[in-house]
């Protein structure tokens, strides 16, 4: 997991149009939030196999990759998939997309979680079954939801 | 020996704090009081789809009886909370039973601001379920609506009954709406859109009188509306009557200090549109009556009373947000504290989606309007809590 560069990845996918502007700002700002400048020009380029060591979300980069027109399943040929979801866990999240409304107060509380789809202006699930330090975060997360789109199941 | 958390207040504040007591691991008892028979219910549909009927009781159930029984939350409804005892920790209720706490939350919520005119019967608010079906039906009904106040409520009903077709008409004494939270800009924007959808409006008029059973709406400058429906929507005063002589300090709401914990007694806390709590970023003592409020000072409530030795302070960034028409209005921080103002996007789109960011003379963010932008939203956010630059917002966002 790296949320830092989960933000800048949900930076680059909400940039259609002038990306050169946008890498330049992300440049800009890449070490106060934790990047290397490495990390903000695979994004961009659409390295995925960097990405993917560099333990970016899956569903983001697979997203990066339709945007960019590359075929992901090539590009990451070889590396090793990554384990998202902890087995143990016995918590799991339920979200209603339907019901979401775009408050988008899942993706503030919890962007461990939840990251927000800015084309189609709802939130995604980034994890179904997380970890159990994450569950004051989910609870709270669904308590917030104006919709009440997010439950969570023992 | 297995502890008993009482909980006065069972809409928002007060089943956001029992279902966050469970969360947090507490095992003991909870018991819900409210006034209101109704099984617990949400209150923002109440100015839009419930009043149109899009929605109906079940869809807007905050806990239901099978919930509450799931989670072990004793419901004790149709009866309000009369006295307190902070000394025996004794809750008294109406109908003269007492319930025992050992630790107390005040949930009571707020009621409608009277009018400070004379009027007769047949003026509607809106506050609770039977409020919103008694309106409902009567916006049903059609005809020309006068709405008192221009405010989030106001402007919500004002919204909701046109799209059913009513004659709408909106009065406030103010020179635009949402004057208590944004600038002009949102206001003038507000209006536009309002008038876009066929509403009249009469701002900079107060009202001096509504007569003829709720029919004739006479204005301060002598001018007269007719109505078959008058709603009055003119903020709300906090319910804490029912504590006075318990030795808790009251003042325009319950006070607390900045762990939510109410000043004068122990293990008493208050969230919600009843609190006033002293606000360690501002430095002040400050009463919000937003639903978003309720739900994460009651996060911050259940967490102080299972974690009494690590007690959290509340310093929410504030948040409220408004649906009207095709247009979600998300307001965060303190836009109406603002110097200056900066907007990135579109406002006078055919579909608007923009950020109306403000910033304190300093050029630090103190508040965001958002309009129709998720995203916005997200930035503004975060940037606030981050107390960051408008320009640094700015840039995040163009």
């Amino acid at each position: 997991m790296n949320l830092a560069l989960d933000a800048l990845l949900s930076t680059v996918l909400a940039s259609n149009g002038d990306r050169q502007d946008a890498r330049d700002r992300a440049l800009a700002r890449a070490e106060r939030a934790g990047l290397t400048p490495r990390d903000v020009q695979a994004a961009f380029d659409g390295d995925l196999t960097y990405l993917s060591d560099r333990g970016a979300h899956p569903l983001l980069i697979m997203r990066l990759a339709r945007d960019l027109d590359i075929d992901p399943i090539a590009a990451l040929r070889g590396s090793e998939p990554r384990r998202t979801q902890d087995r143990s866990s016995t918590m799991h999240i339920s979200f209603d997309v339907d019901k979401c409304d775009g408050f988008a107060s899942c993706v503030i509380i919890a962007p461990e979680l939840f990251a927000l789809d800015d084309e189609r202006s709802v939130a995604i699930l980034l994890q179904e079954n997380p970890s159990e330090d994450l569950r004051a975060s989910a609870e709270a997360a669904a308590a917030a939801c104006p919709m009440r789109a997010i439950t969570i199941d023992e | 020996m297995s502890r008993t958390i009482v909980v006065v207040g069972a809409s928002v504040g007060g089943v956001a704090t029992a279902r966050a007591l469970r969360s947090n691991g507490f095992t003991g008892r909870i018991r819900l009081v409210g006034d209101e028979r109704e099984v617990p219910y949400d209150k923002p549909p109440l100015s839009k789809k419930f009043l149109t009927g899009d929605q109906t009781e079940s869809d807007i159930a905050l806990l239901t009886e099978q919930e509450a029984t799931d989670l072990g939350i004793e419901l004790v409804l149709g009866v309000a909370a009369a006295a307190l005892d902070t000394g025996t920790r004794v809750v008294r209720l109406a109908d003269g039973r007492d319930l025992s706490y050992d630790a107390l939350v005040i949930a009571t919520g707020a009621r409608p601001r009277p009018a400070p005119w004379a009027h007769g019967a047949g003026v509607h608010v809106v506050r609770t379920l039977d409020d919103a079906r008694l309106l409902g039906s009567a916006l049903r009904d059609g005809g020309a609506v006068v709405v008192i106040g221009g405010g989030f409520i106001g402007t919500e009903v004002a919204a909701t009954a046109r799209s059913m077709g009513c004659d709408v008409t909106i009065v406030d004494p103010m020179p635009y709406p949402l004057a208590r939270v944004g600038d002009e800009a949102l206001g003038s924007w507000v209006r536009e859109q309002h008038e876009r959808h066929g509403v009249r409006t009469r701002f900079g008029t107060g009202v001096r009188a509504v007569t003829e059973d709720g029919h004739l709406v006479e204005l301060a400058d002598g001018s007269t509306l007719r109505a078959d429906v008058v709603v009055l929507g003119i903020g709300a005063l906090p319910n804490t009557e029912w504590v006075d002589g318990s030795g808790l300090t009251v003042a325009d709401g319950i006070h607390c200090d900045a762990n939510c914990r109410a000043v004068g007694a122990s293990d008493v806390y208050a969230v919600g549109d009843v609190a006033r709590w002293f606000h360690p970023d501002r430095r002040e003592l400050v009463r919000v009556e937003h639903w978003t409020n309720a739900v994460e000072q009651a996060q911050c409530v259940a967490y102080n009373i299972t974690h009494p030795t690590e007690p959290r302070e509340y310093r929410p960034v504030d948040y409220v947000w408004s649906d009207q028409y095709d247009v979600k209005i998300q307001v965060i921080g303190r836009p109406a504290a603002a110097v200056r103002t900066s907007t990135a996007g579109e406002l006078r789109a055919a579909r608007p989606r923009a950020a109306i960011l403000s910033a304190h003379d300093d050029g630090t963010l103190c508040g965001a309007v958002i309009i129709n932008w998720p995203m916005g939203s997200v930035h503004a956010r975060r940037h606030l809590a981050d107390a960051a630059s408008l320009d640094e917002a700015l840039a995040a966002l163009s």
